[in-house]
C-alpha cells in the first residue's frame, strides 16, 4: 500500500509541470489557431538554458527560471514576427510546415551549441527528501510542483485580471468579435506567442533537474503535450490541469506496475489515454463545456 | 428631428469579398439623430455593406465618410474611434467571458478603469435584467439576453452612430419590441443615430425615419419609412408576406 501511495505521489508531483508544459501549446492554439510543432524544442531549450546557467554560473534552475522565461518570451516574439504572423491567413499546413522546420533548425543549433549527449541539471539537493506518513517526498519534486503551480497561478491572473490577458481570451473565443471591439490582432498574436514560449521555456527549466534531456528530445515531448491539450479540451486551463494529472498518474502507475516495458512507454501512454478518453468522452476530461465555449 | 448636414455618407460604394463585387454602387446617408433602416431580401448585400463600412469586407470603389471625415476602408478599431458602434449580424459575444467582461471588452480601447466601470453601470440600466447576470459566462445567456448584451457592448464607447445588423434576429416578438423601444428611447433622449438592417420589413419601417430597400447589391427604393410602408410596389415586391 505504501508503494502505491509513493507511486501516486510521484505522479501527482509531475502534474503541475505537465500542465505548464501544455499551457504554451494550448495558448498558441487558442489565440492563433496554430499548432506549434516546435513546442517540444522550446521545452528542451529551456532545459538546456537552465543546465548551462547552472554549470557556467552556478545558478539554481528554479531561481533562474524567470530569466529563462524572459529569454523564451523574447525568442517567442521574434518567432511570431518571423515565422508565424507572415503565414497567418494562408493554408494551415503552412504554419505546420514552418514550425516543423523551426523544430529541425533548433535541434541542429542545440546540438552544435550543447553537444548531443543527454544532460540533467545536477542540483545539490537532487537526492534530498523527507518522509511524510510513510512516503518519501523528494524535495525537488515538491519544489517543482510548487514552482509549476505558482507559474500557472500567475498565468491565470494574467489571463483573467489584465487587459492584454482578457484580449487574448476574447480573441481565442471569437476572433472577429475581437476585431470589432478594437483589438489589434497582430499585437495580441505576438504577445500570446511570447507569453506561450516564455512559459514553455520555464517548464523546460523545471524539467531539467528531474529528467534527462538532449537536443532531439523535443518531438516526443510535443506529442505528449499535444495529447494533454487534446485531453483537456482545448482552451480550458482546468481541463489541462486535470488531463496533466491523468497523464502523469498513468505514466507513474504504468512505470511502476508494468514490468520491463513500463518506463519505456513514455509518450505512448499519453496517446493511448487520449484515444481511450476521447472514445468515452468526446469533449475531453473536462467535459463538453470547455469546447462549446470555444466556438 | 433630422437636420440636413451630412453625417454618415456612403457614395457609389462597390465591394465584396474578392472576386465579384457584391455591392454594385450603393448610395446611402444617415443624418444626425436619424434612425434609418435597410430592408431587402436575403443575400442582397445588406450585411456586406456594413462590413465594407467597418473594414471587414473589401471596398473596390466609392467612398464612406462620417462627419465629413473619409473613413473608407479603415480597420474596425479606427472606425470605432470615429464614434461608430457596431452590432454585427452573427453572434459576437465572448461565450467564456462573463457579462461584465464582455462589457469591459466593449471599451477595450479605453484604459481608464473607473470610467469603464461607470459606463458599465449606465449601460446595465438600459437592460436591467442583465444586471443580475453580470458574473455569468455570456455563453449561458438566452438568445435575447445575448442580443441585449451585444447591443449595450456596442454602446460602451459612446458612439454617435450605431450600425445594427438585424437587432431582432432570433428574438421573440416581445423581446424584439423591447429592443426597438430602447432604440427609440436612446434616439429620442440622446440623439443617437442608428442605421439598422431588418428582416422584418414592417417592424423596421415602423421603427425608423427613413429607409432604403436593397436588392442584388443596389438600392432600389428610398424614402421616408412611413411612405415606403404604404407604397404599393414596394409592398408587393419586397415584403408581401410581412404585411
Ligand atoms: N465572407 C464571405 N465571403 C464570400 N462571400 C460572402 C461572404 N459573406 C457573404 N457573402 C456573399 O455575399 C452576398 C451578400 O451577402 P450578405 O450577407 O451581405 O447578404 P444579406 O443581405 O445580409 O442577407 P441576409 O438577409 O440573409 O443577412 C451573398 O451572396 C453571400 O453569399
Ligand atoms: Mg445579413
Amino acid at each position: 500500500m505504501d508503494y502505491f501511495f509513493q507511486v501516486t505521489l510521484n505522479g501527482l508531483m509531475l502534474c503541475g509541470l505537465y500542465a505548464l508544459m501544455a499551457q504554451g501549446l494550448a495558448l498558441i492554439w487558442g489565440v492563433l489557431k496554430v499548432v506549434n510543432l516546435a513546442h517540444g524544442e522550446f521545452i528542451v531549450l529551456g532545459a538546456f538554458l537552465a543546465w548551462w546557467g547552472f554549470g557556467e554560473f552556478g545558478w539554481d534552475p528554479y531561481l533562474a527560471a524567470p530569466l529563462i522565461g524572459l529569454v523564451g518570451a523574447g525568442l517567442g516574439w521574434l518567432v511570431s514576427r518571423a515565422v508565424v504572423l507572415p503565414l497567418l491567413g494562408q493554408h494551415f499546413l503552412m504554419t505546420l510546415l514552418a514550425t516543423f522546420g523551426l523544430a529541425i533548425v533548433m535541434q541542429s543549433l542545440m546540438t552544435l551549441t550543447f553537444g548531443s549527449s543527454a544532460r540533467v541539471t545536477d542540483v545539490p539537493y537532487a537526492a534530498t527528501g523527507f518522509g511524510v506518513l510513510g512516503v518519501r517526498v523528494p524535495l525537488i519534486g515538491a519544489v517543482n510542483a510548487v514552482a509549476a503551480f505558482s507559474v500557472l497561478g500567475l498565468l491565470w491572473l494574467f489571463l483573467h485580471r489584465t487587459r492584454p490577458g482578457k484580449a487574448m481570451r476574447a480573441v481565442s473565443e471569437n476572433q472577429e468579435a475581437g476585431r470589432l471591439v478594437g483589438i489589434d490582432l497582430k499585437k495580441v498574436y505576438g504577445l500570446a506567442v511570447a507569453v506561450a514560449i516564455g512559459l514553455t521555456t520555464v517548464s523546460g527549466a523545471l524539467l531539467s533537474s528531474i529528467e534527462p534531456f538532449y537536443p532531439f528530445a523535443g518531438p516526443p515531448l510535443t506529442l505528449k503535450v499535444f495529447a494533454i491539450v487534446a485531453l483537456g479540451g482545448l482552451g480550458s486551463m482546468r481541463g489541462i490541469v486535470l488531463a496533466a494529472a491523468l497523464v502523469a498518474l498513468t505514466e507513474s502507475y504504468v512505470g511502476a506496475y508494468v514490468p520491463e516495458i513500463g518506463t519505456g512507454l513514455g509518450a505512448a501512454v499519453a496517446f493511448i489515454l487520449l484515444v481511450v478518453v476521447l472514445a468515452l468522452r468526446p469533449g475531453g476530461v473536462a467535459g463538453a463545456r470547455a469546447t462549446a465555449g470555444h466556438a | 428631428m433630422a437636420t440636413e448636414e451630412p453625417f454618415l455618407q456612403v457614395t457609389d460604394l462597390h465591394g465584396g469579398y474578392g472576386g465579384l463585387d457584391v455591392l454594385q454602387g450603393i448610395d446611402i446617408e444617415v443624418r444626425p439623430a436619424e434612425v434609418v433602416c435597410i430592408v431587402g431580401p436575403n443575400g442582397s448585400g445588406k450585411s456586406t455593406l456594413f462590413k465594407a463600412i467597418y473594414g471587414l469586407a473589401q471596398v473596390t470603389a466609392g467612398r464612406v465618410s462620417f462627419k465629413g471625415k473619409d473613413i473608407t476602408g479603415l480597420a474596425p478599431e479606427a472606425v470605432l474611434h470615429s464614434r461608430i458602434g457596431i452590432v454585427p449580424q452573427l453572434a459576437t459575444v465572448f461565450p467564456g467571458m462573463t457579462v461584465q467582461e464582455n462589457l469591459e471588452m466593449g471599451m477595450y480601447t479605453v484604459r481608464d478603469k473607473a470610467r469603464v466601470r461607470q459606463r458599465i453601470e449606465e449601460m446595465l440600466d438600459l437592460f436591467p435584467h442583465l444586471r443580475d447576470l453580470r458574473s455569468r459566462p455570456a455563453g449561458v445567456l438566452s438568445g435575447g439576453e445575448r442580443r441585449a448584451l451585444e447591443i449595450i457592448r456596442a454602446l460602451m464607447l459612446e458612439p454617435e452612430l450605431v450600425l445594427m445588423d438585424e437587432p431582432s434576429a432570433g428574438l421573440s416578438p416581445a423581446l424584439t419590441a423591447e429592443v426597438f423601444e430602447r432604440i427609440g428611447e436612446l434616439n429620442a433622449a440622446t440623439g443617437l443615430a442608428f442605421l439598422l438592417i431588418e428582416q422584418n420589413a414592417k417592424q423596421g419601417l415602423q421603427a425608423s425615419h427613413r429607409a432604403y430597400v436593397m436588392e442584388m447589391g443596389r438600392v432600389r427604393h428610398t424614402g421616408p419609412s412611413s411612405q415606403l410602408l404604404e407604397d404599393e410596389t414596394v409592398r408587393k415586391a419586397f415584403f408581401p408576406a410581412a404585411l
